[in-house]
């Protein structure tokens, strides 16, 4: 028993070393540039695919194995280099979760030409030469290879501290991670420093995916399968925080290697089986640290941006001719059935959906300024809670509220704890609950119906069709956004908003800061939950992957496409999202490079998404 | 029995980790009293200022405003008690308007959150005074993200008094601003407190500003009181005298 | 500040857009028949690329035939996003708009039953050709869905066929944590217990799909001293699992069963890392010698220079049974082809199946036998062709299972 967890504790620390080195690589470069950059998984992955053509290329053995490990990390290292120079450089000055939305387009890129170069096979790599054996500990035999990266782990960690303290590059960054405004005054070139950070960052990640060939073959899904993983361990650690990070990857991946261990057991009298617990382990993990440690293990709190600091967009006032506009639109839209087909109402139904999802996503981050990356916990909430209740037999109104009291429950209970913590904390935190919800979703066969989900949840009668389905959505999101549209510039609206440019201002004058936050969550939530239920009733059927982390991704995408701190950005972002997506799929066999490219274009001309861009190529307009 | 102070502190003591930052300091501000808190750096007086605005509590001592015992409260409590402060780096909403940002000070006494309307207080005449009185009437439709740092300043003393306070709390108010601006907002601040009745307790490095505009000086030093009086008073003192020539930083 | 007019700008960027979207682009011809293909491609590229290329044959070779019921076959493919609620709005362009007579595709379970709850509320028959939880004919069957592809069910009882001859006692479970995984070992100890009476199961593990940390999960079966293992992981994940339990010697005097282990898709990756001795039901393309194959697989290699994997018979497979039904039926109109579709014949590769009248299950079978190292790569042997109706329930349990 003993000797199990030992080795058990010892195979958590060889996962725990690659997991690791990746997530290195992720934390450099937030730390330096603030960017979240989504595309880390999709280096890591690359840095596999690369060594393996460059072992062949090289002929095998010691050296093919060595150079390709050594090659992938370089060639990674540039691609990196590539992505900061023509994409990232350009968008420095926008809101920081839009660089985030760029990096998902280089994720999209990345995977289809993956695809394209490597074929659709999985490739089990080269092991590595003299390390293919195992030793034996107990009678258990451990595999050499293991063996090694249990040492690389601590080596690493020791080179990264080394060249962080020692060298006057390291000054550098630790200068730029700990103030960005006092490195640039000290004269340090901030571009430069990104580009070589962010080389820096890709080529631990290419590394440890060649690294990992040995272990887990080159395959197209190794980018999102591990991103997740390497924001928890760097959020875990601490941002920033190196030694944070690997203390984090080893309490993540010995906490997985003892749940393995453990297996099925008994506990008073019901079966407990710990192997289903490594699905969330890490969001576990998560949530729990950053309830009692909101700055993770070994963080501390994040300095204040002195000029660097995003500066909010106004919101002003819309104008009379808007309401106008809005109801001539709303009209437009629901005569639309007079002269489009089926299909174009089913297709607007999604649309006011996402509008209605990406509102209220943009509720927490553009009126409050809280960044949430688990919307989906809200939507798929609703949606359950609307599907279960109809197939319960509850009327279609009855549903409908049901999953929208689900969500709000919900929303008020994570927004209670959300809404001490702030920036990558509060939006990780988001995550976490997503994701511990997601995977109740996806294990309680017995309610949820688990990973299949439910099925033949269809509106009744009159809602049937899909011409009045369709209006119904229309309606419904209508009203409820033309009611927030006004709440944005209510007493609630504008104290929100004072809380998000100045929280020790709105404080000082007599606001209750944390609970216009909250209130904000829990109105939020419900909006959500609201577009879930018209969701799963226009599909007729659902499953986790309403609460999965893909469904955050893309609210978070059209609401920054679109503009998150202005009204209508996130209903154009919507819609160009969805219609994008649509098309394409449509059009060509590699329509995730070609969507990757167009997002990736979307934020080069709109920084500030695209009606936050025309509103402000509108207001320089207006100076001259 | 006479009315009660707009602030007393009593024996007030806070230490960090062993470090006494504030011992047992006692002092008041009267009704409509213009008094300033002065030290050298590392004085303690910063520490005081935050225990007195609720950012910090007290290991012991009082804090009373107008007559009641406020201590270890909140800033919204406080502000509800009628203390409003301004921040030694101006605190205001960048991405509103001069009139938004005054007219979301006076929303807070009734906010109506409730509500679909959109503030009353934006075109309310409790708005329009504060902006005139500060002489911001002119800017106020433009974004105060885009204002000079010296007109922010007004805007955040207009937001401070939109709830009648009875005692303004100035942290460093001239901070970062030119020789001519100190005195112009310093001269304002007075003006206006002075009409609404509102007494005032600053902190300050630029001397002559503390020496023209206060009424009453407080001197800190090494966590301690060590001189209360008029500015004449002050400046004869020999502890003073002693406490800032002594210190290389003395301005 | 002037005040705003937010949007209305944004609004023209997508306008665009939506002409391009919202307007229907084309009127439906007239003269071929369409039928709809939805499938996860970008998610699961190895099994469906070479899918896609099955059923193009088969849509190659029987337009070269001169069609269906004199009418060519078009399919409009789509990408389904591998998400339940892009499929079902895919589905609806499908109909709505190309007006096809049919759908048929699917690979991942939940996908696919969310396609088959809109087939049948909008009265579309489809034919699913991979999704193999049993639900999709069982639990949620409905009368418009159809599935061609060996079900979970029939896999495991092949695989439990050989298990009792052995008579080992004490087995390890290892297996994807989802519906797939978990239904296939349930089926596996039910049938297990009813035939083996005194069997025991000493250790479960359930990794989740795509993120198996072999080395724990291999160290933790060896802990529990099995005599035989049931593995039902997959791509990636047995490729990790067999690579580590082979490092640490656990597969060592254990059998080993392993469902679909010997597809071409998750074997060939292994090369001469493949397992030896393994049970497995799979895919000995190179071996079987049936006419119905020989013709497949020649017609195969001549159209695409690659050799065909599992997916590629399906993919063939599926579109024939389209071709068949329509042909039968004497024209797409719904209600026809549905009704063809009871007790229909198709010919497939792995030569005749039946869509049985029960429950719309055909009787496609999968090949059983043991994995062995040849020229340094892994392939079956000792391998026979399981019929698919051996490996049903008797017909009253399916009628209890199947809403009625």
């Amino acid at each position: 028993m003993l000797a199990s967890l030992l080795i058990q504790t010892l195979n958590g620390l060889a996962s725990a070393s690659l997991l690791f080195l990746v997530a290195l690589g992720l934390s450099l470069i937030f730390g330096v540039t603030r960017i979240v950059n989504f595309a880390h998984g999709s280096f890591y992955m690359l840095g596999a695919y690369m060594a393996v053509s460059i072992n062949v290329w090289l002929g095998g053995g010691i050296l093919g194995f060595w150079g390709a490990v050594a090659g992938a990390a370089l060639a990674v290292a540039a691609i990196g280099l590539v992505m900061e120079l023509t994409i990232l450089r350009r968008i420095y000055r926008a809101p920081e979760l839009l660089q985030l939305v760029a990096t998902f387009g280089v994720v999209l890129l990345i995977k289809d030409a993956t695809l394209f170069i490597w074929g659709p096979e999985d490739i089990l790599g080269a092991r590595a030469p003299g390390l293919t054996g195992s030793i034996s500990i107990f009678g258990k035999r451990l595999p050499l290879y293991d063996v090694f990266l249990i040492l690389l782990g601590p080596a690493m960690l020791a080179a990264i501290w080394w060249l962080l303290r020692r060298t006057a590059w390291g000054l550098r960054v630790r200068a730029a991670t700990e103030d960005r405004g006092m490195a640039a005054a000290l004269g340090i070139d901030q571009a430069r420093l990104f580009t070589s950070v962010l080389a820096l960052g890709a080529g631990l990640a290419g590394l440890a995916g060649a690294l990992a060939l040995p272990r887990e073959p080159a395959s197209l899904g190794m980018d999102l399968s591990i991103i997740a993983d390497v924001f928890v361990v760097t959020v875990v650690g601490g941002l920033g925080s190196i030694p944070g990070a690997y203390l984090a990857a080893v309490i993540i991946s010995v906490i997985k290697a003892w749940c393995i261990g453990l297996g099925t057991v008994n506990v008073f009298g019901t079966v407990v089986s710990f192997t289903k617990l490594t699905l969330v382990a890490e969001f576990l993990v998560l949530a729990t640290v950053l309830v009692l440690r909101p700055h993770g293990l070994l963080g501390s709190e994040p300095p204040a941006q002195r000029g660097a600091a995003h500066v909010h967009a106004p919101l002003p006032e819309p104008a009379r001719g808007f309401w106008m506009a809005a109801g001539l639109g709303l009209v437009a839209m629901l005569a639309l059935p007079l002269f489009a087909d089926r299909y174009a109402l089913v297709l607007l139904t999604d649309i006011a959906v996402f509008a209605l999802l990406a509102s209220s996503l943009a509720i927490l981050m553009g009126w409050a300024g809280m960044a949430s990356f688990g919307h989906a916990a809200y939507f798929g909430a609703g949606a359950y809670g609307a599907a279960l209740a109809a197939l319960a037999g509850a009327p279609f109104a009855v549903s409908v509220a049901s999953g929208l009291i689900l969500a709000t429950g919900l929303a008020a209970l994570i927004g209670r704890l959300a809404v001490r913590t702030s920036g990558i904390s509060l939006a990780m935190l988001t995550l976490a609950f997503a994701q511990i919800l997601w995977a109740i979703a996806f294990q309680w066969d017995g309610v949820t119906g688990g990973s299949n989900g439910l099925v033949g949840v269809w509106p009744p009668g009159p809602l049937a069709s899909k011409t009045t389905y369709f209006l119904f959505a229309m309606l419904t999101a209508a009203v409820t956004l033309g009611l927030l549209w006004r709440l944005a510039h209510s007493p609630f609206g504008y104290a929100l908003r004072a809380t998000r440019d100045n929280p020790r201002r709105a404080e000082a004058s007599g606001f209750d800061t944390l609970a216009l936050r909250w209130s904000a969550f829990i109105l939020s939530g419900a909006i959500a939950g609201l577009a879930g239920a018209i969701f799963v009733f226009s599909k007729g059927s659902l499953s986790p992957d309403v609460l999965a982390i893909p469904r955050s991704v893309d609210a978070l995408v059209m609401v920054l496409l679109g503009g998150f701190e202005t009204l209508a950005g996130p209903i154009v972002g919507a819609l160009v999202f969805t219609l994008l997506a649509d098309w394409l799929t449509r059009t060509t066999d590699y329509w995730q490079a070609v969507l990757g490219a167009a997002i990736i274009t979307l934020t080069l001309i709109f920084p500030h998404g695209i009606v936050g861009t025309f509103e402000r190529w509108r207001a320089r307009g207006d100076r001259q | 029995m006479t009315a009660p102070h707009a602030l007393a502190v009593e024996h007030l003591s806070k230490s960090f980790g062993g470090f006494r930052a504030v011992h047992d300091v006692s002092f008041h501000v009267a009704t409509g009293e213009v008094t300033a808190l002065i030290g050298p750096n590392g004085a303690g007086k910063t520490t005081t200022f935050n225990l007195v605005n609720g950012q910090l509590t007290p290991d012991s001592g009082r804090v009373l405003v107008a007559g009641t015992d406020v201590t270890g409260r909140d800033p919204r409590a406080l502000w509800r008690g009628g203390v409003a402060r301004t921040f030694q780096i101006t605190a205001t909403f960048p991405s509103m308007t001069v009139r938004e940002n005054v007219a979301i000070g006076v929303m807070a006494l009734a906010p109506h959150f409730w509500s679909l309307q959109r503030p009353a207080s934006l075109s309310g005449s409790a708005t329009d005074a504060l902006l005139a009185d500060v002489g911001l009437t002119g800017m106020a439709d433009l974004l105060a993200g885009t204002l000079a740092y010296g007109d922010l300043k007004r805007v955040e003393l207009a937001m401070a008094l939109a709830n009648a306070p009875s005692l303004l709390l100035m942290d460093e108010p001239t901070a970062g601003m030119a020789a001519a601006e100190r005195e112009a907002l310093m001269t304002l601040a007075v003006r206006v407190c002075k009409a609404r009745g509102a007494a005032i307790l600053f902190t300050e490095h630029d001397m002559s500003v503390v020496f023209r505009h206060a009424t009453r000086i407080f001197v800190m030093s090494a966590g301690e009181l060590v001189a209360t009086g008029t500015p004449e008073a002050i400046r004869r003192d020999p502890l003073v005298r002693e406490v800032y020539l002594g210190k290389a930083a003395a301005p | 500040m002037k005040r705003s007019f937010p949007g209305l700008l944004g609004l023209a960027v997508a306008a665009s857009l939506a002409t391009a979207s919202l307007l229907p682009d084309r009127v439906a011809a007239q003269e071929p028949i369409r039928v709809g293909e939805l499938n996860s491609y970008k998610a699961i590229p190895a099994f469906l690329e070479p899918y896609k290329k099955g059923w193009e044959l088969a849509v190659e070779e029987i337009n070269a035939a001169g069609g269906v019921v004199g009418r060519k076959l078009e399919v409009v493919s789509r990408d389904d996003n591998a998400s339940p609620g892009d499929a079902v709005r895919v589905a609806e362009e499908l109909v709505s708009r190309e007006k096809v007579a049919l759908l048929t595709g699917g690979f991942l379970s939940h996908v696919g039953l969310a396609v088959a709850s809109f087939a049948n509320q909008q009265k579309v028959v489809f034919i699913a050709s991979e999704p193999l939880t049993d639900k999709l004919v069982w639990e949620s069957g409905n009368p418009y869905t159809f599935r061609l592809r060996a079900s979970t069910y029939m896999q495991v009882s092949m695989l439990v066929e050989e298990a009792v001859k052995l008579g080992k006692k004490r087995w390890a479970l290892v297996y994807p944590n989802y519906e797939y995984g978990q239904s296939a070992v349930a089926s596996f100890k039910a049938l297990m217990q009813a035939r083996q009476p005194g069997v025991e199961f000493v250790a479960e593990q359930a990794p989740p799909l795509g993120k198996i940390e072999a080395g724990a999960v291999t160290q933790a079966i060896a802990d529990a001293k099995p005599d035989a293992i049931f593995n039902v992981t997959f791509g990636p994940d047995l490729q990790k699992f067999v690579r580590e339990g082979t490092t640490r010697g656990i597969f060592n005097g254990v059998t080993v069963f392993s469902l679909l282990g010997g597809e071409p898709e998750y074997l060939d990756p292994l090369k001469d890392e493949a397992p030896v001795g393994w049970y497995v039901t799979g895919y000995p393309w190179d071996q079987i010698k049936t006419p119905e194959h020989d013709k497949f697989l020649a017609a195969y290699r001549a159209r695409w220079n690659d050799y065909p994997r599992l997916g590629s018979v399906v993919g063939y497979a599926a579109l024939k049974s389209v071709a068949a039904a329509i042909a039968k039926a004497g024209s797409p109109e719904t209600e026809k082809v549905r009704a063809a579709m009871a007790g229909l014949e198709v010919d497939t590769p792995f030569g005749r199946v039946t869509y049985r009248a029960l429950d719309h299950q055909s009787t496609m079978g999968a090949y059983v036998g043991r994995t062995a190292v040849k020229d340094g790569r892994g392939v079956m042997v000792d391998w026979r062709y399981e019929p698919g109706e051996k490996h049903l329930p008797p017909d009253d349990e399916v009628r209890k299972r199947r809403p009625q």
